[in-house]
Order: C-alpha cells, then sequence, then structure tokens
C-alpha cells in the first residue's frame, strides 16, 4: 500500500477520534473500538505489503479489495458520526438557555417566547443620630434612637410567558407588606401596553425610579406625597422620533423611549400608600392617573441637553374615609406629620383630592440633576366636627445633584462601575457624591385638626452623600441629613419647635 | 363619575387590544414539508406565487422548511409557526389535531383523495450493473448486503419502507408475524446508517457511497437517476410495495393567526389542478388527477401495491411498530 493511502486513511481514522463529542459517549466507545481494529487490520497490511514489495510503486493487488473494504466501514463510520452529531446538536437547540450573572439567574425557552428571571435585594442600614441625647429632645413628638435595621429582604421573579406577557411579582419579608409588587403587563404594541395589578403609578418621578437606583438611601417628600404602591390598571406606552424604533417596555417605569406615557386608574392608596394585599377600597371612588414625560432633545445631537427629561404628572381622587399615612423624615424615618395625634376625635381624607407633579431630570456623562415639585390638596375630615371638611393644600419638592468621581456614567437606572472592586489589583469601584435639598409644607388648615405640638408644619433638609459602587450588584452608601422644622413641639399654648434632627447613615446594598 | 369613568377607561383598552394588524397585500406562508419534497416546492411554489397575484393582486412568499416527517410533526407542535403542512404520512399530519387542536378533527375530508394530492410508493435504488443481484425484498436481507434506510423514529419514509417490508413479509410466509419480525430484523441488522430523513439516507448511499441498496421513494429515486445520472445508479422495483399517501393541510390555528386562512387553503387547492398536477408528474410523484396520471404512467414501473388499511391503518401501525418499546425498537435492538 502506498505510505500517502495509509497516512490518509489513519488521518481519516484520528479525525473520526477526535470528532466524537461527549453525547456521543456510550456509541463512541463502540466505535473507537472498531476503529482501532481497523488500524490494527490496516498495520498488518501495511506489514505484508512492505515485506513482499519493497517499491512501494507496485502493491499486491491482492491487498486492495481488503483496503477498499476499510475505507467504506471508515465512510460509514464517519457517516454515523455526522448523523449522531446532527441529532445532538438539534436537540441542544431545543434546551431551555440558562443565564447567570449580574442581572439575576435567567431561564429563557429556546424560542425566546418565554423567560423567568430571579432577582433580589438586600438592604441593611444603620442610622446614628447627632445630639439625640441632648434634653431637648425630651419633648419632641419622637426620640431618634440609633439603629440598625433590615430595610430590605426582597425576592423579585419577573419574566415574560409567549413574548408579551410580562409579569412581576415581588416579595419583601423585611416589612409589613409581604407583597410590594404584583402585576401582568402585556406588552404586544410599544405603544400601548396594559399594566394590571399591585404597581407603582406613574406620578412621583422619584418614586418610579427603582429602590437599588436612587441617589440617596431614601426618597424625598414630593415621593412621599404620592402613592408608594396601588392595586389598579394602566395604559402606558412610549415614542420616539422618526427614524428610530420605539421599543416595548414592561413595568411601571419606561426610560428608554422619547415620549412616554401612563394613564392608569386604581383603588386611591393616599399619600405614601401601600397597601397589603388583603387590604380592600373603603369606598366605590377611583383615583385616577396620568404622566407625560419627554426627552425632547434626544438623538438631536446636542450633547449638553441630550440627557434632560422633562414631564407632568398629576391624579385626582375622592376618597371617603381614608386613613392617612404619617410622614416622616427623610433618612431618619422619624415621624413628623401625625395624623393619629389630633386635637381630638379621628382624621380621615374625606372628599376630592389631586396632585400635580412637574418633573425633570438632567443626565451628562457623570453628572446628573433630578427636580420635583408636588402640589398636593386633599380633604380632611375630623369625626368630631363632620359637616367641616377642610382642604388641606401641601406642597414639597426637592432638587438633588450628583456627580461620579471615578468617571461612569449616572443614569436614572443607577451607576455602573467600570471596574469592579478588588484592591489586589488596585480597583475599586466607582465612587459618587451627591447633595440635596428637599422641603416639606404642610397647609396651616390642617393643625385645626391636627396637634401642632405632634406635627411639624414646614421642614427642610439638606443632606450630602456618597455611594460607592462595588460593582453593578453590590453599592456601599453613606448619607447625611440636617433637618430644621417649624412646629411639631412645645405646647398648645405655645408652639415649638421640633429639635433639629441630624443624622448620619449608611446603607449595605446588594440587588440583582 | 367615578364609575362612569371607569367604563370608558375599560372600553378604550379593549378597543387598543383588539387593533388586528394582519396585511394581506404581501403575505408570508411557511410551508413545513418531509424531507425529499425541496425540488418539487421549489418548482411549485413560484408558480403559486404567479397564480396568486394574477387572481387577487397579492404577492405572496412561500418559505420552506424540509426534514425527517417525524421531526417536522414535533417541530410544529413545538412551536414551529408553519401555515400549511405537506407531511409523509397522515399519521404525523393527524398528531397536530390530537396534541394541540391545530387542525380540525375532520381535516382529511377537507381536500380530495383524503387530503393526498399526489401518491407514491417505496423501491430499492442500486449501484448501476446492480452488483448484488438485487431484485426483490429477499435480496436486501441476504448477509452480504448493505443497506441504507433512514430512522423511522423521524423519518415519515422510513416509516413507509419499513411497513413496505413488513407487508412483503407478510404476504410471504402466510400472514405469520413471527416470520415478518425475522425478516425486518434482518434488514435492520444489514441497515449501515439510519439517517434522520429520506433525503440524508440519498445523500448516503448517493455521494458518501455507503451501502449496497438504498431502499426509497420512487420519486427519490427517479430524482437520483435524473441528477446523477443513469449510467451511475439503476432502480430495482419490487414486486411488492406500499400504496404512499403523503397528506397536505391548512394548520388553521395558525393560518387564523397569522390571516393567511384563505392563501394557504388556496396553495394546497392548487396541488389538485392541472397546472400542479402536471408539475407533481414532472417531479416523478403518481399525481392523482386521471389525466395527468396517464400522461405520466410510462415513466412508473407498474408493481402490486398494497395500503396501510391492510396492516390496521397508521394509528394500528404507529403505535404497534413505531412508538416507543414498539417492534422497531425490539428489533433494533436486537440487531445491534
Amino acid at each position: 500500500m502506498k505510505p500517502i493511502q495509509r497516512t490518509a486513511l489513519a488521518s481519516v481514522i484520528n479525525l473520526i477520534l477526535l470528532g466524537m463529542t461527549d453525547v456521543q459517549a456510550a456509541d463512541s466507545q463502540a466505535l473507537e473500538k472498531r476503529i482501532r481494529e481497523l488500524e490494527a487490520r490496516l498495520e498488518k497490511l501495511d506489514k505484508l505489503s512492505a515485506i513482499s514489495n519493497p517499491s512501494p510503486l507496485l502493491a499486491k493487488p491482492a491487498v486492495a479489495p481488503e483496503v477498499e473494504k476499510l475505507s467504506k466501514k471508515v465512510n460509514t463510520l464517519e457517516r454515523k458520526l455526522e448523523i449522531q452529531d446532527e441529532v445532538s446538536t438539534s436537540s441542544l437547540k431545543s434546551l431551555p438557555v440558562f443565564e447567570a450573572g449580574p442581572e439575576g439567574y435567567k431561564i429563557s425557552s429556546s424560542n425566546k417566547e418565554h423567560q423567568i428571571k430571579i432577582g433580589g435585594s438586600l438592604q441593611t442600614d444603620a442610622r446614628f443620630f447627632i445630639d439625640n441625647d441632648k434634653p431637648n429632645f425630651i419633648n419632641a413628638t419622637s426620640t431618634p434612637f440609633d439603629n440598625l435595621q433590615q430595610r430590605q429582604a426582597r425576592i423579585l421573579i419577573d419574566g415574560y410567558a409567549f413574548k408579551d406577557v410580562n409579569y412581576r411579582l415581588q416579595a419583601d419579608f423585611a416589612n409589613a407588606n409581604l407583597l410590594p409588587d404584583a402585576y401582568l403587563d402585556y406588552t404586544h404594541d410599544s405603544a400601548a401596553s396594559f399594566l394590571v395589578g399591585k404597581f407603582r403609578p406613574g406620578i412621583s418621578l422619584e418614586r418610579l425610579q427603582g429602590d437599588s437606583d436612587t441617589v440617596f438611601s431614601e426618597r424625598s417628600w414630593p415621593s412621599a406625597l404620592a402613592p408608594n404602591r396601588d392595586v389598579g390598571i394602566q395604559i402606558h406606552g412610549g415614542f420616539t422620533k422618526p427614524g428610530y424604533k420605539a421599543e416595548k417596555v414592561a413595568g411601571a417605569i419606561d426610560t428608554k423611549n422619547t415620549f412616554t406615557y401612563q394613564v392608569g386608574l386604581t383603588n386611591g392608596s393616599g399619600d405614601a400608600g401601600n397597601p397589603t394585599t388583603a387590604a380592600r377600597d373603603t369606598d366605590n371612588n377611583k383615583e385616577v392617573h396620568a404622566r407625560l414625560f419627554a426627552k425632547p432633545f434626544e438623538h438631536s445631537g446636542y450633547s449638553w441637553v441630550e440627557g434632560l427629561g422633562l414631564g407632568l404628572a398629576g391624579s385626582f381622587g375622592d376618597p371617603k374615609n381614608q386613613t392617612l399615612s404619617p410622614q416622616a423624615t427623610l433618612s431618619g424615618l422619624n415621624t413628623i406629620v401625625d395624623y393619629s395625634a389630633t386635637r381630638q376625635g379621628t382624621v380621615t381624607a374625606n372628599g376630592t383630592a389631586h396632585r400635580i407633579y412637574p418633573q425633570a431630570y438632567w443626565y451628562k456623562g457623570s453628572a446628573g440633576l433630578l427636580g420635583e415639585y408636588v402640589f398636593s390638596n386633599q380633604t380632611l375630615l375630623s369625626s368630631v366636627a363632620r359637616s367641616k371638611g377642610i382642604q388641606q393644600d401641601n406642597r414639597a419638592y426637592q432638587i438633588q445633584a450628583s456627580y461620579v468621581v471615578t468617571g461612569e456614567d449616572v443614569t436614572f437606572s443607577g451607576v455602573k462601575p467600570i471596574q469592579n472592586f478588588d484592591p489586589s489589583k488596585g480597583k475599586w469601584g466607582a465612587l459618587q457624591l451627591a447633595a440635596r435639598w428637599s422641603e416639606l409644607d404642610i397647609d396651616n388648615r390642617t393643625f385645626t385638626i391636627l396637634d401642632p405640638t405632634k406635627s411639624v408644619y414646614r421642614a427642610g433638609a439638606w443632606a450630602v452623600g456618597a455611594n460607592w459602587y462595588l460593582n453593578r450588584n453590590t453599592t456601599v452608601r453613606f448619607d447625611y441629613e440636617d433637618t430644621k422644622f417649624k412646629g411639631g413641639a412645645g405646647t398648645l399654648a405655645k408652639v415649638g419647635d421640633r429639635p433639629e434632627e441630624k443624622v448620619f447613615m449608611t446603607r449595605f446594598q446588594l440587588a440583582f | 363619575m367615578n364609575n362612569n369613568f371607569f367604563k370608558l377607561l375599560f372600553a378604550a383598552s379593549l378597543s387598543i387590544l383588539a387593533i388586528d394588524n394582519s396585511n394581506a397585500a404581501e403575505v408570508n406562508l411557511l410551508n413545513v414539508s418531509y424531507d425529499p419534497t425541496r425540488e418539487l416546492y421549489q418548482e411549485y411554489n413560484p408558480v403559486f406565487a404567479k397564480y396568486w397575484k394574477a387572481k387577487t393582486g397579492d404577492t405572496v412568499t412561500i418559505n420552506q422548511s424540509h426534514g425527517g416527517g417525524g421531526k417536522q410533526t414535533r417541530a410544529v407542535l413545538e412551536g414551529l409557526e408553519a401555515d400549511v403542512v405537506t407531511l409523509a404520512l397522515a399519521y404525523d399530519v393527524d398528531q397536530l389535531y390530537q396534541k394541540r387542536k391545530l387542525i380540525p378533527e375532520k381535516w382529511q375530508s377537507l381536500l380530495p383523495n383524503n387530503s393526498a394530492p399526489y401518491t407514491s410508493t417505496i423501491v430499492f435504488l442500486v449501484r448501476k450493473g446492480n452488483p448484488k443481484g438485487i431484485k426483490d425484498w429477499d435480496d436486501i436481507v441476504k448477509a452480504n448486503v448493505s443497506v441504507v434506510t433512514p430512522n423511522p423514529k423521524t423519518s415519515g419514509g422510513a416509516r413507509w419502507n419499513f411497513l413496505a417490508a413488513w407487508g412483503y413479509a407478510l404476504k410471504h410466509n402466510n400472514n405469520e408475524e413471527a416470520a415478518a419480525q425475522t425478516f425486518v430484523t434482518q434488514l435492520y441488522k444489514n441497515t449501515a446508517v439510519l439517517d434522520t430523513g429520506a433525503r440524508g439516507a440519498t445523500t448516503s448511499f448517493v455521494e458518501r457511497e455507503i451501502g449496497d441498496v438504498l431502499i426509497t421513494w420512487e420519486n427519490e429515486a427517479y430524482l437520483v437517476l435524473k441528477e446523477f445520472g443513469a449510467d451511475k445508479f439503476e432502480i430495482v422495483t419490487p414486486s411488492l410495495s406500499i400504496l404512499t399517501e403523503p397528506p397536505v393541510a391548512v394548520v388553521e390555528d395558525i393560518a387564523r393567526k397569522h390571516g393567511t386562512t384563505e392563501v394557504a387553503t388556496e396553495y394546497l387547492n392548487h396541488l389538485y389542478s392541472k397546472e400542479g398536477q402536471e408539475i407533481i408528474g414532472k417531479n416523478f410523484y403518481r399525481p392523482t388527477d386521471p389525466e395527468i396520471a396517464a400522461k405520466y404512467a410510462k415513466q412508473f414501473q407498474p408493481l402490486e401495491l398494497f395500503k396501510v388499511d391492510k396492516l390496521g391503518g397508521w394509528n394500528v401501525a404507529q403505535a404497534k411498530f413505531f412508538a416507543d418499546d414498539g417492534i422497531f425498537d425490539k428489533i433494533y435492538a436486537a440487531g445491534k
């Protein structure tokens, strides 16, 4: 046999051996054994050929049919392996795809029509109040104590079925309200999607920001005058400029499209309202809300204003006998407006209520600004003087600024560090510095019902903060906030001012 | 106020969801077919598109998917959105009703000839000169003969092959099933490779030169002679074979969703037209139109044919021979 024929045949045999995959292990062992047998026979024939014919050009005719037979067998084996490979590849294609990473854990069907994503968040806070052991705190409505708190312990399940039926289920084991989010969102068309369940109504801009994405650990007062969560339906959609394709976005907030809207109908959970799963509405009246938001200079090419977003939101309702949630300091979480502390009787929201929220943000590179103002009006009714409802006009606003000193971009969806924290390699993550001013004004007419020594009528807070992003999932926050008050202390004869609250807090956060 | 507003909002929501965005002016159809029909539909599809354009003014683009019949059925059941299926056997099409109600229960009565626009049969393809002297089924179970046939688990044609062999063995052994099983066991013992589909088997035999005889569709055998040359291969017509009746159906559930019911129905109807039957005859299938069948009769060899009904019909045959732990599983394991 010619050496080149032997080499070619041996190469084919070796290629067959190399081409085997783990999936074919069981059959491949049998095939491998067969190939070794063929190789042994080939070697024997080669020796016979060398002994009987020293010249490679003059192979004996008796050897050729055997080689041809072997060649056919190798062909057959090759084809069998190809078929096995085809079957394996086809089977693998139909398998679901599992991914794990900074976005959580995802399982998607092979045809991409179904997906479930599991995520979560942990927030552990430490709060240290400065001067809270001083005598002037003794008469304060509540004395803030230094404390450690498990602020959040959430499991989040997101996903979609049949491409367009999105869902979210979020459980929080650290708070009395076990189920902050539970909704379906049918997003067949980017222009109009239909969300139903328990969700954040589209009113306050900062409320719509993810809990892990806010610049400060706690949101400011405009968020507190809007519902935290409510149960109802919301139609939402997004549009973009000509030449660009609008995206279908599921959920309560759309940060991808240029023009977005939300219009919804909910039970009306009240300021800072967050109904539990078992809670039922106490009246037939519902609350409607609507929000428009635009990034008018997006894709304009004017980089300084491309990141500008402007919006207006509002709500209207007519609650009956609705319990009012207290208002609290921002970082300290201490009650400063207590609707249960009245001059006499009890007070509820009873009558028309509306809110107007002009809102805006601006982001460019590492710098970001966010601002919001709320005009809030509701009708309060005392159980003692039931014929006399009072109109309560409250105001709140905030302006916050931040800058990522390590150079990463800041967006409404947070900061993603370029380098993960790894001190052994000299990598420290990302650092963001921030400052905020926020004010809350409670209508003076409120205090014909509320006890002015237990609730403030004005609060103003300035805060500075630093956020250290170790990686996309892990953040350590440091906030210092100083809040001054008008009212909320003293006696009915001589109402005094609640002592200034100074608090330093830190938060360790994991979110994925 | 609030209740009226609620009703208005709800009605508006329903209106938005009811938007129908089907587009009849330019239509896409997906024809999921079995393995060897590529050339048939390559020729038929532009002809039908031209016919449809002339009839309605609409442009229809037909996309094809080909593979082993069983595999194709599973693909549609798992979400491949076929507007029509043109498969190898009625059992496979019927699974679309049985498993997911994608087609009506009486789908087979919706088109003529039990929804089979053509028939075919199973023959042997051998190398020129027929070196192993193969004349009939008995010859392919001899010890020195290497056979190529696809896998009945994935290929519709392979199931027809199996039943043809079984039918022959029954006839020549006084209908004794044990003898038939021995016969078919030897056949699969002689099988060199089991491709996933009929076209793959053709590739193994013709291009890879594996095996002495290929058991295949009659149309596939003639196609090989046409494409590779009658100087390289020969067709051997056995004394007895099975009448294959590959059916077609509109996948109504999916066609309705795509807004293609009308064009999909006409796509299959047109296979029965003179124009469609001509293309069928030219591609070596046996037309069902008597006039066109007579025209192409000469290209086929006469042989005795039996129908699958003789073996109890497809439901019985599938369960008995090809289901898990059926006769094929037993004989294939025995033959290894």
